[in-house]
């Protein structure tokens, strides 16, 4: 109190004011706490008004959107949230302001401030006056998960792409939906080219995010076709089958490389080129750009481009394979067709020419013959006539005609059996072998020094008896014939040989030197002169012709001087006994 | 009567018809003979066409197979189409003793089928079976 200037008293009021400081100095350390936490924490954080603008941001907010604080004071939350986010951000924000939620929590993209997308997670929840409904602000937790973010994308992408290749054949369709699922996913824009025949490589598939730069590319692609020999990207690519990897195309490297020049108007600021490649091979490349230089590829993306360039390799070589075995077995079925149609002209051949033969045989038979027999006759009638009139060489020359001309005249006899050697069928009838040999060498009348001498058993078989009859009559007869004593031994035996039977013809005769045993199967050999021993030369080959005609085979053991063996194997059907 | 019977050769080869008619006249069997070479000369003698005098009944055919312009089984094929000739007796004569000359000719209702032999004693047979043939077999009546 202050009396005639002079201080009257001193009034003291003490306010203890320990709780008061006290308090101020919590309010300040909390303060201080709070904006510690709020800055030093690892996540972004801010306080936003409820109409969206930003009231406080930390710096790992500012830094996960490229903005520094000033900026950011200047802008909304909205301004920079991806449009396909924002409507959700904000449809939950009015539910937090009408009161009717407290928080929420999402995932959403930003845009960041070099035009690339962040990815974040999002909590956000309200600060209320006491008593009131509408927040004073918010406080929105943000954490950056654009790598977990962009895992998922490359997983999903995989994804996506294992429907496609699993759902369509590995062939340019199927090539055009992975162009269409890459861009804009993983890059803005891709070409496919494929490695064709004669080393000429084809772009199959191609696109651009934005369709006028798609014409263009087309342009480009159209303007210079690759070379499988260039040194540029793909061919090396396609060539080494390693990547090719430029996550920042600079400026001096557009410079150095006219390719990469012409590909700047539609945008070239990071490339992958991986090869589609598959058993040692590859079959083409994928080429992956990024037109946005804040959007480069990462280390991560060129992982994910290669598997999946793996994956399209394996379905365009799957295809392939199909494809070539479908091929081939279209080439086999119709090579198939091919060869029966060819065993069914050759056999019709064969029945033709066969036929021709039997003509031929038979007007051989005839034709040949009826002048022979005219000859014989004519002789024969001189004779008759003339006999006594004629001189002595004259009848013996009649005599030698005569001989020549039924030689002649079984000549032709032979030839038709030959022909005509197991072609006329016979029925089957059960045979016994002891009998017919017995019957065949009997008919043949031996001169009577001869003996027939039979192996034990001699089995009862199921076969055409006449052609057997035929081939037994040969060799029995030849050596008979071809001896060279009064008197001889043949003997037969017979083999089970399973479905066949083993004839074997032996005798005591001269022989046949080993020189000879591949000609004397053949027509019209002998190896005596005709005038010492009758033969045509065709029995053998008749013989041969008839066991060959029934699936069997024929053989000849003899050394000149220790007689002869002839074997030959005939079809039983079934033996009876 | 069958003295008088007709044998009607039907044979291109002059040796051959030779064959034939020295063996009927070694055997002394006489009959009308008449040669003629292929089957279409035969039909004319047997109906009396183209210039030929008209063979009688009873006759026996003796028909070689090979022969020019119609063969044996051809002329056998007409003779039995023909309402006048169809009962014709007919032996084939042939050197051919292929099956399907036989199965031709016994369709076509042969009173047989001969092979010819070579000149000799084979022939004789033949001849003789013909001359028995004609004595015994009684012939059909004449076509109305």
């Amino acid at each position: 109190m202050m009396v005639k200037g002079r201080p009257l008293y001193v009034g003291a009021m003490v306010v203890d004011i320990t709780e008061r400081k006290l308090v101020e100095q919590a309010l300040r350390s909390s303060e201080e706490r709070f904006r510690s936490t709020f800055e030093q924490v690892a996540v972004g954080m801010s306080h936003v008004g409820i109409d969206g603008r930003w009231l406080r941001v930390n710096d790992r907010l500012c830094e996960i959107v490229g903005y520094d604080r000033h900026e950011m004071m200047q802008r909304t939350f909205q301004s920079i949230t991806h449009p396909e986010d924002l409507a959700g951000d904000l449809a939950q924000k009015e539910r937090v302001v009408a009161g009717e939620i407290d928080g929420y929590h999402m995932e959403k993209r930003y845009l960041h401030k070099n035009g690339s997308l962040v990815w974040v997670n999002l909590t956000v929840s309200a600060v209320r006056p006491p008593g009131q409904t509408t927040p004073a602000y918010l406080i929105a937790v943000v954490e950056d998960i654009t790598e977990r973010k962009s895992g998922e994308i490359r997983l999903q992408l995989l994804a996506d792409l294992s429907e496609i290749l699993a759902t369509t054949l590995g062939d340019v369709k199927m090539l055009r939906s992975v162009v269409e699922l890459l861009v804009p996913r993983l890059a803005d824009w891709c070409v496919v080219n494929v490695l064709a025949q004669d080393d000429f490589i084809e772009p199959v598939a191609f696109t651009h995010v934005e369709a006028a730069k798609t014409i263009e590319l087309a342009r480009l692609i159209e303007e210079r076709p690759l070379a499988a020999t260039g040194d540029d990207g793909t061919p090396a690519v396609i060539r080494t089958g390693s990547p090719y990897f430029a996550p920042e195309i600079t400026a001096a490297m557009i410079a150095d490389d006219e390719h990469l020049a012409r590909l700047v108007p539609i945008g070239v600021a990071s490339m992958i080129i991986v090869p589609l490649r598959i058993r040692e091979q590859s079959l083409g490349a994928i080429t992956l750009t990024r037109s946005n230089p804040n959007r480069c590829f990462t280390a991560q993306d060129l992982g994910v481009a290669e598997e999946l360039a793996r994956r399209v390799a394996m379905a365009v070589d799957n295809a392939r394979l199909y494809h070539e075995t479908r091929a081939t077995e279209a080439q086999l079925r119709q090579l198939n067709e091919t060869l029966e149609e060819r065993v069914t002209e050759r056999t019709s051949e064969l029945e033709r020419s066969n036929r021709e033969l039997d003509r031929f045989a038979y007007v051989a038979s005839h034709d040949l013959k009826a002048p022979l027999r005219a000859i014989e006759n004519l002789a024969f009638w001189i004779e008759e006539d003339a006999y006594n009139q004629l001189p002595e060489a004259s009848r013996t020359h009649l005599h030698k005609l005569r001989s020549r001309v039924r030689r002649m005249e079984r000549l032709l006899e032979d030839l038709l059996s030959y022909s005509r050697a197991g072609r006329v069928l016979h029925e089957p009838e059960e045979v016994d072998t002891g009998a017919l040999a017995r019957s065949v060498f009997d008919l043949l009348a031996p001169p009577p020094g001869f003996t027939l001498l039979l192996s034990d058993p001699m089995p009862i078989i199921y076969t055409q008896r006449v052609p057997l009859e035929t081939v037994l009559r040969n060799l029995v007869g030849n050596a008979i014939k071809h001896h060279h004593r009064e008197e001889g031994i043949i003997e037969i035996a017979v083999l089970d040989a399973g479905e066949q039977v083993e004839f074997s013809i032996r005798d005591d005769g001269p022989g046949i030197a080993p020189h000879y045993h591949g000609r004397v199967f053949e027509m019209f050999q002998t190896l005596q002169p005709r005038d010492h021993v009758e033969g045509s030369g065709m029995g053998l080959a008749i013989v041969k012709k008839l066991v060959e005609s029934f699936g069997g085979t024929i053989r000849l053991h003899s050394v000149e001087g220790a007689g002869a063996t002839f074997c030959f194997t005939w079809p039983k059907s079934k033996v009876v006994t | 009567l069958n003295s008088r019977i007709h044998i009607l050769l039907v044979e291109d080869d002059d040796v051959d018809a030779e064959l034939v008619t020295r063996a009927f006249r070694r055997e002394k069997i006489e009959h009308p003979f008449t040669i003629v070479h292929d089957g279409l000369e035969a039909l004319d003698v047997l109906r009396g066409t183209g210039g030929h005098r008209r063979i009688e009944q009873p006759y026996i055919i003796l028909l070689d197979i090979n022969m020019p312009r119609m063969n044996g089984i051809e002329f056998l094929q007409a003779v039995r189409m023909d309402p006048q000739l169809k009962q014709s007796i007919v032996f084939v004569l042939s050197t051919s003793n292929g099956d399907e000359d036989r199965l031709a000719a016994y369709e076509r209702q042969v009173a047989g089928y001969l092979l010819k032999a070579n000149a000799g004693d084979d022939f004789r047979h033949v001849i003789r079976l013909l001359d028995i043939y004609r004595c015994v077999v009684e012939f059909p009546p004449e076509a109305t």
